[in-house]
């Protein structure tokens, strides 16, 4: 019974399920805030459970890191894949940049109008 | 039991993930994003990529809080002075 | 307010159905075995002598990705620096007056940078490379804006110069390597055995232009957020 715990599809499921609840949390407080901040922070989230999906995926149990050092003398087939460790390494580096981006861009919304919700955002004077 | 360890993490995520949603104070819900952060560190260590996971650990938890927490100190000062 | 309720129960539902009907999709996803990963591991040790594949999938089979991500850092922080206009004749808000951070930041700071250029430096042995270490370098300016409020400012012309003097030197290493070995950013040095400090060719240049270009971004990223105008 424990040791079925311990297989890869059952890892995977985990993983699966788990990352897409929280992608669901994140969607939610997107669609539902009202806050500027608080929707970014969402983003944020989203972000996080789409890495955690992508590098979950290509985990098997008993593979190793993709390094050499004083233990694993060779590179095998018995290591994880390189290539979305890289992808996502970079793809974290991007995430913060623009998500500063965007936060700029509240503050500059917040100077010129006093304002951070997005329900009360009336500039072009829509809706009234 | 690493099965065991990565479920009780994504539990312990998802709930962070909602206490970050559903709180009302922005500071706070800024600081459970960066140990929101701390735990992803973690899994991405037991999936055996240590390189995502000192990157996030930098960036995540780090740079990212600050970003965040002086994006709300701009805020506040504005509300102050009017 | 009892309509906003509403409306979130609503938003949740359909939400929710849309996730559980995709997770139906991607519960009965079978991995491939052979895959670009498994190929790349196993010429990984003949092409680039690194210890660490990670690091040779970023600056060596995928080099050309890694310049254009560094050019969407550069042109995001660009867009950052136009919105918030200027850093001269502004105040730190970000600054915690408190003594023993002031004098204890003196010895911290150059440890951090040591251990920054240390990471960066082993990027080829080691988990780590040229966007962490690049990152640890930033929070080492990060915290001398947090000890020392208004008595520390950047030297702006010299993180400008390292900024353009690293992504032109990228460059130029990709274009050089293209005139001697006929490919982008390809190997034209000696390669060297895996597992020691000069070794994997062209891979650790590549990460410490990387790693200078990245510091001096994010320094100048927190650089721009925690400056105001006029606020006492």
């Amino acid at each position: 019974m424990l040791s079925s715990l311990n297989q890869t599809p059952f890892l995977h499921g985990v993983i699966t399920i788990g990352s897409f609840t929280i992608l669901m949390i994140g969607l939610i407080g997107v669609l539902t805030k009202r806050n500027l901040f608080k929707i970014f922070l969402s983003f944020a989230i989203i972000e996080t459970s789409l890495f955690l999906y992508f590098i979950g995926m290509h985990f098997e149990i008993g593979k190793t890191a993709p390094i050499v050092s004083s233990e694993v003398k060779r590179f095998s087939l018995n290591m994880t894949d390189p290539i979305p460790q890289a992808m996502i390494l970079t793809t974290i580096v991007i995430g913060i940049a623009v998500l500063s981006l965007g936060l700029s861009f509240i503050i500059n919304y917040f100077k010129l109008t006093n304002n951070m919700r997005v329900d009360e955002m009336n500039e072009l004077g829509e809706g009234k | 039991m690493i099965g065991l360890i990565i479920l009780a993490i994504f539990i312990t995520l998802i709930i962070l993930a909602i206490a970050i949603i559903q709180n009302d104070d922005l500071p706070h819900s800024v600081v459970l994003f960066m140990g929101f952060g701390l735990g992803s560190v973690i899994l991405y260590f037991l999936f055996s990529a240590p390189d995502v996971a000192l990157t996030e650990a930098v960036i995540g938890t780090g740079v990212s809080g600050v970003v965040f927490l002086v994006t709300l100190l701009q805020i506040r000062s504005k509300e102050i002075k009017k | 307010m009892r309509k906003f309720t509403i409306r979130s129960i609503f938003i949740s539902l359909i939400v929710s159905i849309m996730i559980v009907l995709l997770l139906q999709i991607f519960l009965q996803f079978d991995l491939v075995t052979s895959s670009a990963g498994s190929f790349v591991l196993n010429i990984n040790e003949k092409s680039t002598e690194s210890a660490n594949a990670v690091t040779s999938v970023v600056t060596y089979f995928r080099g050309f990705d890694t310049l254009g991500e560094v050019t969407i850092l550069f042109l995001s922080i660009f867009g950052i620096g136009l919105g918030l206009d200027g850093y001269r004749d502004k105040f730190n808000i970000f600054a915690y007056e408190n003594t023993l951070l002031k004098i204890a930041v003196d010895t911290l700071f150059p440890l951090i940078i040591l251990f920054g250029v240390y990471i960066i430096i082993h990027g080829h042995l080691s988990p780590g490379g040229g966007f962490q270490g690049g990152v640890i370098i930033a929070s080492a300016f990060l915290l001398m804006f947090l000890a020392k409020s208004n008595d520390f400012s950047l030297k702006h012309n010299i993180l400008e110069l390292a900024e353009s003097l690293s992504g032109a030197g990228f460059i130029l290493l990709g274009l050089l390597s293209i005139l001697i070995v006929n490919r982008f950013l390809g190997n034209f040095l000696p390669l060297g055995k895996v597992g020691e400090l000069f070794s994997g060719g062209v891979i650790p240049l590549i990460y410490i232009f990387v790693g200078i270009k990245v510091s001096a971004e994010i320094t100048s990223l927190v650089e721009y957020f925690i400056r105001i105008k006029d606020v006492k």
